[in-house]
């Protein structure tokens, strides 16, 4: 599983996504008039590339932009910089009319199954609805492919005609797994697709996703805020803290060698659950600051414990630490 | 001081091993239009001084509305406790009246909630909704209660008290608000507090500071602790005896460390074997490929299946399970679970 994580940056091929310098600011107005009185700097010159086949992690706390990326990503949300390539074609300027076919090969899969499916219509008609817009098939045709994909996802066909809240949390999300699959796309935006679900459903649709990759050769993106889902399913991470990509590797690495201060911190924090394990903690103090003002220099500099003057004026630049582990901060 | 007399000590090391909270056989049941649930099915445990059990399980299992019985905060209609009793230091809280529970309810014994933002009044600062619950419970007149207010905003590490005091809920952020609503739970000086998934709502770095802060407060004041929590590496962190819940009834119960290492009830154990873990969790070793999967769900509380409400996701299950709710029973020593084939689960967790 590890190669295929290098296809990703391998020179031949050309990766399924391919983002550089993304910038999503979101304006905050204020008053009568609604005045521009400031931005929400949420994703603040974002680069990466995803190969075919490949799960690339997208990890962070609340408000560290994991989502916005995903959303701009999909052209779901505007983006206010940068460029979105898929599969080598720049789609970022793209009319609604241009964009569509992409649209087919880029899907999303939500977090919350229970209100990102239409109370109203019946399973199959959730799943089918792509189809329809997209594929215009015949009635029966379409129905039969609805079948597979329900088969696919580990869900009777038999349940096509069933309404949302006669499924469990569990059956949603694949329902909305299905979904995400109707067009065949390259590549799905997956956020926070287990965060809802109970622990021992997780496990089920983490493995849907991996056996459904290894079986079409799907890429994701994998937005997570929980290290450890992430370590399981991705070949490659990326740590996200206030807008920004702290540190770029693959899964390995990340794990055994973390560099930037605050992927030392997450991993800290993440309780073990085994007691047999007694660690000595070390608990990064503070709030992550507000994106409306980030600090100045390194926006970690606020919690970390190794900074130093110049971390609090000058922002460091992502740098290739080692051969393929990217880094931002000034002491690496 | 006085010289603490020998036959003295001997009644105080026999209150300190006498449990402070003691549930026997709690039933709460909810009356819907679906039929009779029952939520709780006859839970019992006791709590020691000092102690902290985690309460663990999936959402409907049982564990939030076992922590409402207790302090008699269910919803009636449409639920109700049916039976059982809940004694605290000796008295039963399930023959209070209404008044009298008023008194004990946040003053003896309390609670602190997931989601902090809904728990707190809005449009109430926080230095009054702490001082109010010590006024109520007459612990303190105005001016003692705003000393005190003060007292436990700098224990529970929030910066600035002098300040925050005066602040509303929106202000501060989500671990500063569980810091004040710790604050308020912890102001009466409660000798039991139940903490109801008190850190799922948060960042994994604050989730941290959260567990640490606990974790120094029982040190320091020594309250007994019940946490609720779904979370196993949580519990593994926090908890000193843990009791795990499935469809509204006790499955397992023992210390955490026999817990992690045998666990005998095959819900337990596939729990344990269906999250993902980080290298640094497994020793090193390599990651696991596919990860083991519970098949099925969770059975609704309306139609449990007869039998070991488990069995249908039971890799173990045989015909007796399918017929006959297994008994509850002391399988090792301290170590307590209902199945008929705990024996056959020998191994470890995660092997």
């Amino acid at each position: 599983m590890a190669d295929t994580a290098i296809t990703g940056q391998s020179p031949g091929a050309t990766p399924v996504l391919q983002v550089e310098g993304l910038k999503k600011y979101f304006p905050v107005r204020k008053g009568l008039l609604r005045l521009t009185a400031g931005h929400v700097y949420a994703v603040d010159d974002v680069s990466f590339a995803i190969g075919p086949g490949e799960t690339f992690g997208l990890v962070g706390e609340s408000g560290c932009g994991k989502t916005t990326v995903g959303r701009a990503v999909l052209r779901l949300i505007e983006p206010t910089a940068g460029t979105v390539r898929l599969d080598g074609q720049d789609i970022t300027h793209l009319g609604k009319a241009d964009l569509r076919p992409f649209r087919q090969q880029m899907q999303i899969v939500f977090q919350d199954p229970f209100s990102s499916l239409n109370p109203r219509m019946r399973a199959g008609d959730i799943v089918g609805e792509p189809l329809k817009l997209h594929d215009r098939r015949g009635r029966t045709a379409r129905r039969e492919r609805v079948a597979q994909l329900f088969e696919q996802v580990g869900l009777r066909a038999a349940q096509m005609d069933n309404f949302p809240h006669q499924f469990s949390g569990g059956q949603r999300q694949r329902i909305g797994v299905a979904r995400a699959l109707a067009l065949k796309p390259k590549l799905v935006v997956a956020d926070e697709p287990v965060s809802a679900l109970d622990v021992s459903i997780q496990a089920q649709v983490i493995n849907l996703l991996m056996d459904l990759q290894r079986d079409l050769g799907l890429s994701y993106l994998f937005i997570s805020h929980n290290l450890a889902v992430v370590e399981h399913i991705s070949h490659r991470i990326a740590v996200m803290y206030l807008g920004s990509i702290v540190e770029y590797t693959d899964k390995a690495t990340l794990f055994a060698r973390p560099l930037h201060p605050y992927t030392e911190a997450l991993l800290a924090a993440v309780p073990v659950p085994d007691p047999a394990i007694k660690r000595v903690k070390r608990v990064v103090q503070g709030d992550v600051p507000s994106p409306l003002r980030p600090p100045p220099g390194c926006h970690f500099h606020t919690r970390c414990p190794y900074a130093e003057v110049r971390c609090r004026t000058e922002a460091p630049a992502l740098r290739e630490v080692e051969p393929r582990h990217f880094v931002a901060c000034h002491l690496r | 001081m006085d010289p603490v007399l020998p036959s003295q000590s001997a009644t105080h090391a026999q209150a300190a091993a006498q449990p402070v909270l003691q549930v026997d056989d709690l039933q709460t049941y909810f009356y819907t239009r679906i039929g009779l649930v029952k939520a709780v099915d006859g839970v019992s445990f006791s709590l020691r001084r000092g102690e902290t059990l985690a309460i663990v399980g999936e959402s409907g299992c049982g564990k939030s509305v076992t922590a409402l019985s207790l302090m008699r905060l269910v919803a009636d209609p449409p639920g109700r406790i049916v039976g059982g009793a809940v004694r605290l230091d000796g008295i039963d809280l399930l023959g209070l009246d209404a008044t009298a529970m008023r008194r004990v309810r946040g003053k003896e014994i309390s609670m602190i909630f997931q989601e902090p933002m809904t728990s707190l009044n809005p449009v109430m600062t926080i230095g009054r909704q702490i001082s109010e619950a010590l006024m109520l419970h007459g612990a303190a007149l105005r001016k003692r209660a705003r000393a005190r207010t003060l007292e436990m905003l700098q224990l529970v590490g929030i910066p600035d008290p002098m300040e925050r005091v005066k602040e509303y809920p929106h202000q501060l952020s989500g671990g500063m608000r569980q810091r004040a609503m710790i604050a308020m739970a912890l102001a009466c000086n409660p000798k039991v507090l139940i903490a109801d998934e008190p850190t799922s709502a948060l960042d994994v770095t604050i989730q941290a500071q959260i567990l640490e802060l606990m974790a120094s407060l029982r040190h320091k004041l020594g309250t007994a602790m019940i946490l609720i929590t779904h979370d196993l590496g949580v519990v593994a962190e926090t908890a000193d005896r843990v009791i795990v819940m499935y469809a509204g009834r006790k499955v397992e119960e023992a210390t955490v460390e026999e817990l992690f290492a045998q666990p005998l009830h095959p819900y337990t154990r596939g729990l344990m074997r269906s999250i993902p873990r980080l290298a640094l969790m497994r020793h090193g070793t390599a990651s696991a490929g596919r990860l083991q999967e519970i098949p099925g769900t969770v059975p609704a509380l309306s139609a449990l299946p007869a039998g070991c409400a488990f069995a249908p996701r039971c890799a173990f299950a045989s015909d007796i399970c399918r017929r006959e709710y297994p008994r509850y029973e002391e399988k090792r020593a301290g170590h307590r679970a209902a199945c008929w084939h705990s024996d056959r689960l020998g191994g470890a967790a995660h092997g």
